[in-house]
Parts: C-alpha cells; structure tokens; sequence
C-alpha cells in the first residue's frame, strides 16, 4: 500500500475516532443539562401555581382560593369517605364508580363556580402556556393507599374529578408518611413534581399536592435537532481535520520521503548503469528525522561511491599482485633448469611444486665442467616472494661458484658467507649439494641440515649417511664438512625436500620416508611418486614440493686418441662385452653399425687431422642402444643422402648398412665437432 | 678372424668371426697369393657378420674372377651376413649357395 493512501486511511481513521468521541461526550452532557432543564421546568410550573395562590392569600384574606381549595377538597372527600365507608373503593366496578364520580361532580362543581372557574383558569393558563402536559390537584390518603383526582388540566385526556387511583403510580406506599414534597423526577420519558397546598393539621398521612407532568418529547425533540446539527459540525470538523493531516503529512512526510526514495533508486541505477556513479541530493527542506534521513542517505551515497572507488583500486591492486606473483610463479620455474635433462651416461627427472603462488625450494643441475655434473636440492626457510628471490639469489651464487672452478666445500664456504651479507630477513637454506664424477661416479657432497636422498640400487634402497652441518646462510665461516661416495652403473639417487615427507593426508598424518621409499620400490620413478603424493595428500599442500631423480646410466665410454683401423676392434671387442645381455644377432647388426661408423669416421672424417679423437659411447634403456661417437673431424653428416649408399662409391655402402640395420640416426656439428647419433631398438 | 683355404678343384676360403674393417685387409693379404684359376667359394658357416669392409673384398674379388669367366660362390651364410646382402643388393649379384 502506498504510503499515500496509509496516511489517508489513519487520518481518516483518526478523525472518525475523535469525531466519535466527542459526539459521545458532547451528547452526555447535553443529554444532563436538558434533564436539569425539563425538572427546573416542572419545578417551576408546581411554583407558578402555589406562588399565584400566595398572591391570592394576600389578596383575599379570608375568602382566597386556597381556603375555596380546602372547602372543594373536603367537599370531595366528604363525598370520597362516604363511599369509602361502604366499600365502594375495595373492589371496583364501573357502575359504583361511574355513582360516586357524578355525585362528586354535582355536588362540587355545583358549589362556588366563580371560584372554582378562577382556579381552572389559572391552571388552564399554565398547561397552554408551556410543556406542561397536565397539571392537578391531588389528595393522597396514605392510610388507604390512594390519590385522589381533584382537578386535573390535561392536554390530552384529563381524570374525572374524584377519580380515585393508587399511590404506587407515585412511589409511595400504603400507611408512608407524606413527604414534604415532590422534587421534580423523570420517569419514561416523563418529568413529574409536586408541592403541597396545604397540610392537615391532625394528620401527617393526608394531604392536597398540586402535581405537574411535564413530558420529555419537548426536550428531546430540540435533543435530535442538537444531535443532528452537532453530528454535521463535527463531522466536518473531523474530514477537515483528516484533509488536514493528510494535507501536513503528505507535505512533511509523503513527500519528503518520495523525495528520498526518488534520489535513492536514481543513485542505484546509476550506480548500476554508469561506469562512474552519480550522486542524487534530496532536496529535503525540513530538519526533522526525514530531513536527517535524507541527509543521511546523500552521506551514504557519497560514502558508498568513495568506498566502491577504494574498492576497484584495491581489487585492481590486487589483480596486478596476482598478475606478478603469476609471473614471479613463471620466472622461478622457467629459471629452474629443465624437469627433464638427459646425457649419454645420465638422466634427470625434476619437479618443484610450489605451495604459493611462488616457493622457497629449488633444485639445480648443470655440468661443471666434461665430466662433472652438480646437483643440488634446497629449501629456503618461508614462502613467497622473500623466499623465492633468496633462493634465487642462493641458486646462482652457488652456480657461479662451482663454475668459476672452487670445489663444493669451498664454494659453500663462500656461498654461505655472500648469503649472510645480504640476509636481513633472517631466511636460511637447507641443502643438499654433490658434485658426481660420470667417469668416476664418485660423488663429492654437502648435507646443509637437509633430508638425506635415497639411494636405489639393483638389489637395494637406502638413504644416504651423512653428516650433519649446519643449514646455509646461519652462521658466518661455516666449515661444511665434505663426504664422498662411490656409486654404481645403473644407480638411481632421489633428492627431495620436506615438502614431500611431510606432506599431509587429511588426518594429518604425514606421507614420511617409508612411502618414499615404497613408491620407488614400487616403480623408480619420479611420475609415479608424484602420482603416490598427490593421492595421499590430495589438496593438502602446505609446503612446496621439490625432488631429483639422477639415474646414472650403465655406460660403455670410450675416448680414442688419434684413431687407427686397429682401435676398432677393441672398441667391438668391449661393446660385445657390454652388450653380452642381447641376442646373437642384435649384437652382431650392432658390432656392424659400429664397424661402419668407427671404420668411416678414421678412414675419412679425421684423415689428416692433427691431435684427432673419437669418443665413443654406448648405451642402452629398455627399448634401445644408443651409440654416440663425437669426432673433430671434417664436417660431414653421413646420414645426409644415403642414396649414394646404392653406388660403389667407398663408403657409401657402409652407411646404407647402417641406415637399414639402426632404427634412429641423428647428424649434428656443435663445436667443430661431428656428432652421431644412432639408436637401434632391440626386442 | 680364422680363414682355413681348401685347394681342391676350387678354392674353398672357411671364414669364422668377423669379416669387417679390421679382419677384411687380413684376409685380403691372404688371398693375394692365390692364382685366381679356380672358382672362390666362401664358407660362411662359421662367420658371425660381415661389414661393408667385407662386401668390398667380396665384390673386388667376383670382378678380378669373372675376366677368367670364374665367380664367387658364398655358401651357409647365417641371417645376419644374409639381411647385409639383402640390403645392399649383394644377394643379387653373389652366387649363394
């Protein structure tokens, strides 16, 4: 409902209520003063008459028409005892009545007719001149309980005179003492009173009142046109009074509260609709609550624009955090060297799942030097950006370290000291590091408090003893004490951090060691321990996830100086040896791709080259052989047009052989140096 | 490398090993003496594989024999020497037995 109509309706409602009211008291008041007025009235025509009798006493000392009152009273009386003492009283009939009231009238009327004339016209004059219904002069014997009609002026149907009546009709009982007079009472819609004339000396129980009825209907009748007039005055002045409200309420509240609703729905839209929100004052005039209620919501748009401002610039803000840290999460890991890195005697499988958007572990791998690979795994204490630029800061220190030729021990030393320089946030490194020898295999390593990788072998897996120094970056001209370890062909080294081992299920309990360990035992690699991580923890990452997994390959190497036809037999000889695990035949078409490449590459690639070389590797993985031979001969890439393979040319031949008995063959020239690569798939 | 010469009605070269870069200049050396009169035939039975070094020898052999209307015969050549032959097209221009 509009609030319109409500104000309406309550201001109507309102003055119905009030309207009501006041019709009801004003009428109650009216309704006593006119009762006062009917019995003052009666009151006043009982008077008029005893009053007109005094003058008359005065008047006529003697022969006055009060002592003719007493003589006609007691004429009837006479007359009434009469009958009375024969019990014409006691049961009534009409024919001792109709007997008894003629004798009265003959015999009283008969009497003093001026007199009785003078006292009717007195009477007569008070009836016709007001509301007085009827007026009568009346004897009450209390004795026997009755009234006696004397003289009775009626507008309408008067008693005969000595009609004889009961005094019940008065209020009185039989045998009461007389009162001393009648004060004016209503009773159904009549006001009646009387006074008395006089007073029988010997009796208290007889007297002659004269009596006045005044009917109400005089009194009621200027009652309605009151009510009538009453009721329209306030019923006007109750529709004025509700326009009024409606008017004042309409003007202080309706509108003022439109006028608010009207700048508030125009501010939501356009807050809606508009790229830049507008403001809508309104124009409240009156300093009540709706003038502070409108006030209020012009501070409330200007508060909600200021802080929806705020608010863009803080989620603009915030999306370009992401943004970077995105792009921080991108750089950290493109700077990491690559998840998967493979050489002729080694292969490297690496992850690093960062728990934020970037994390404080990394991993590393590179060669020093021909021979010697670094590997390293750590850990920066704290996440974030502090802990992804301290690692990044610890990865390249100790890279450039290691390159710039200091061994592990002393690159540490050094790296842990440059660390500490800078290090104002207090982070710190564990850390794993070991420099591997590929023709050796021994490895030469560090533990800075870090986990201890696993070591998998042919027939078992164990974590590697090591001792304990203190983490990187903690303490100034730290001595890190170096171990050494040999390792065997075919040995696979996990490197991890505790993101991994202690990674959490949603009981938190903790992945640990043992599910390492049976996850390789399982299968040695590193997809598959991702995949056991990830259904043990499931969402739970809480710490960044970071592994390494070296699998030194078994490996025939070998490098020959100034190669002659007559090398090539022991290097056939040696792989025969190392590929004594095939078939016959695989190993015969092998020893001929090698016959073919060994044989071309002295014949014709290094023919008259000083300080020649050839190195030679053999390998193999599940599927394959892989055969490497780097030379620094002349550049020729011998899989370029086998078509000459069909032709008698010299070595021509050769290399068709080749071609047909390898599965794969790769040409490259790197350095001045040519490199073969050719793969046979065995079964 | 073994090489075992039967001087009957033709000559009949036993080869066992190897016959590739290594062996082929040996084997060579030791034909060198032969008179080229009989027909050559090579025993592969006992000889594991050969290389495009060995191919040569044969094919320089099958020339210097067929100017005396004699030929190069290869007998109980196994699978790895045979699929050497097969793809160089040997197998087509040996007679092999």
């Amino acid at each position: 409902m509009k609030l319109r109509l409500k104000i309406i309706l309550i201001s109507l409602l309102t003055s119905l209520i009030l309207g009501s009211i006041s019709i009801t008291i004003s009428f109650r008041i009216y309704n006593a003063s006119n009762d006062k007025q009917a019995k003052v009235y009666t009151q006043q025509t009982v008077s008029g008459f005893v009053d007109s009798l005094k003058r008359d006493d005065q008047k006529n000392k003697d022969n006055n028409l009060r002592k003719y009152i007493e003589d006609y009273t007691d004429n009837i009386i006479k007359i009434y005892s009469e009958y009375d003492k024969l019990g014409y009283f006691k049961e009534y009939s009409q024919s001792s009545e109709d007997e008894y009231l003629s004798r009265v009238e003959k015999e009283v009327v008969e009497g003093d007719v001026n007199k009785f004339n003078e006292i009717y016209t007195m009477m007569d004059a008070l009836v016709k001149a007001g509301s007085t219904e009827s007026l009568y002069l009346a004897y009450f014997d209390m004795l026997n309980g009755r009234v006696i009609y004397l003289l009775d002026i009626d507008k309408s149907t008067a008693n005969p005179i000595g009609f004889v009546d009961s005094i019940n009709r008065f209020g009185l009982k039989k045998g009461e003492i007389l009162p001393d007079g009648f004060k004016a009472v209503i009773e159904n819609q009549l006001c009646w009173g009387g006074q008395p004339i006089y007073k029988y000396s010997d009796s208290s129980h007889r007297s002659c009142f004269i009596m006045a009825d005044v009917p109400m209907t005089t009194f009621n009748q200027v009652e309605k046109e009151f009510l009538k007039y009453q009721t329209i005055v306030l019923a006007s002045l109750s529709v004025s009074l509700a326009i009024f409200m409606y008017v004042m309420s309409d003007r202080f509240i309706a509108q003022n509260i439109k006028k608010v609703d009207y700048s508030t729905s125009k501010f939501t839209s356009s807050l809606i609709n508009d790229t830049t929100p507008l403001l809508f004052y309104p124009d409240v005039k009156s300093k009540d609550e709706i003038g502070n209620l409108a006030k209020n919501s012009y501070n409330l748009q200007i508060t909600l624009i200021d802080y929806i401002k705020k608010l863009k610039d803080k989620t603009l803000n915030e999306q370009r955090i992401l943004a970077d840290l995105e792009l921080a999460r991108k750089i950290q890991i493109e700077n990491l060297p690559k998840g998967y890195y493979e050489e002729n005697n080694f292969v490297i499988n690496a992850f690093m799942e960062p728990a934020k958007e970037v994390g404080g572990d990394f991993y590393d791998y590179f060669k020093i030097d021909e021979d010697n690979l670094c590997v390293v795994i750590a850990d920066v204490s704290g996440k974030g950006i502090p802990a992804a630029l301290f690692m990044m800061n610890a990865k390249e220190l100790i890279r450039g370290l290691l390159k710039s030729g200091k061994n592990l021990k002393d690159a540490l030393f050094e790296a842990n000291n440059q660390l500490l320089e800078t290090n104002e946030e207090g982070l710190f490194i564990t850390l794993f590091a070991g420099v591997i020898n590929m023709n050796t295999l021994e490895m030469d390593y560090i533990n800075a408090g870090h986990e201890r990788p696993i070591i998998i072998k042919k027939d078992k897996i164990f974590e590697l003893e090591t001792k304990s120094n203190f983490v990187l970056a903690g303490l100034n001209n730290f001595n890190y004490q170096m171990e050494r370890v040999n390792f065997d062909k075919d040995d696979t080294i996990l490197f991890y951090t505790d993101g991994l081992s202690e990674a959490i299920d949603d009981n938190f309990n903790q992945f640990g060691k043992e599910n390492i360990i049976k996850s390789l035992k399982e299968e040695v690699s590193l997809e598959h321990l991702k995949t056991n991580l990830k259904d043990f923890s499931k969402e739970n990452q809480f710490d960044d996830e970071t592994a390494l997994l070296l699998k030194l390959k078994n490996v025939l190497s070998i490098n020959i100086k100034n190669p002659k036809i007559e090398n090539i037999d022991g290097v056939i000889e040696e792989s025969r040896k190392y590929l004594s695990f095939l078939d016959s035949k695989t190993i015969s078409q092998t020893c001929i791709i090698l016959d073919e490449l060994l044989s071309n590459s002295i014949k014709y690639g290094i023919k008259g080259v000083a300080d020649s070389f050839i190195n030679f590797v053999l390998s193999y993985d599940d599927k394959k052989i892989n055969i490497d031979l780097i030379d620094n001969g002349i550049k020729f890439n011998p899989f370029g047009d086998i078509k000459k393979g069909e032709s008698d040319e010299i070595g021509g031949r050769g290399l068709l052989v080749v071609d047909k008995l390898s599965s794969n063959r790769k040409y490259e020239y790197v350095n001045k140096k040519n490199h073969i690569h050719v793969e046979k798939i065995y079964e | 490398m073994d090489i075992k010469i039967d001087d009957l009605k033709e000559y009949t070269v036993k080869l066992s090993g190897r016959l590739d870069s290594t062996t082929s200049p040996k084997l060579d050396e030791t034909l060198a003496g032969f008179d080229l009169k009989k027909n050559l035939v090579f025993d592969f039975k006992d000889l594991e594989y050969i290389s495009s070094a060995g191919l040569r020898l044969l094919l320089a052999y099958k020339k210097k024999l067929s100017l005396n209307s004699l030929d190069v015969i290869v007998r109980n050549a196994n699978d790895v020497v045979m699929e050497v032959f097969n793809i160089t097209g040997f197998d087509k221009i040996l007679k092999l037995e």
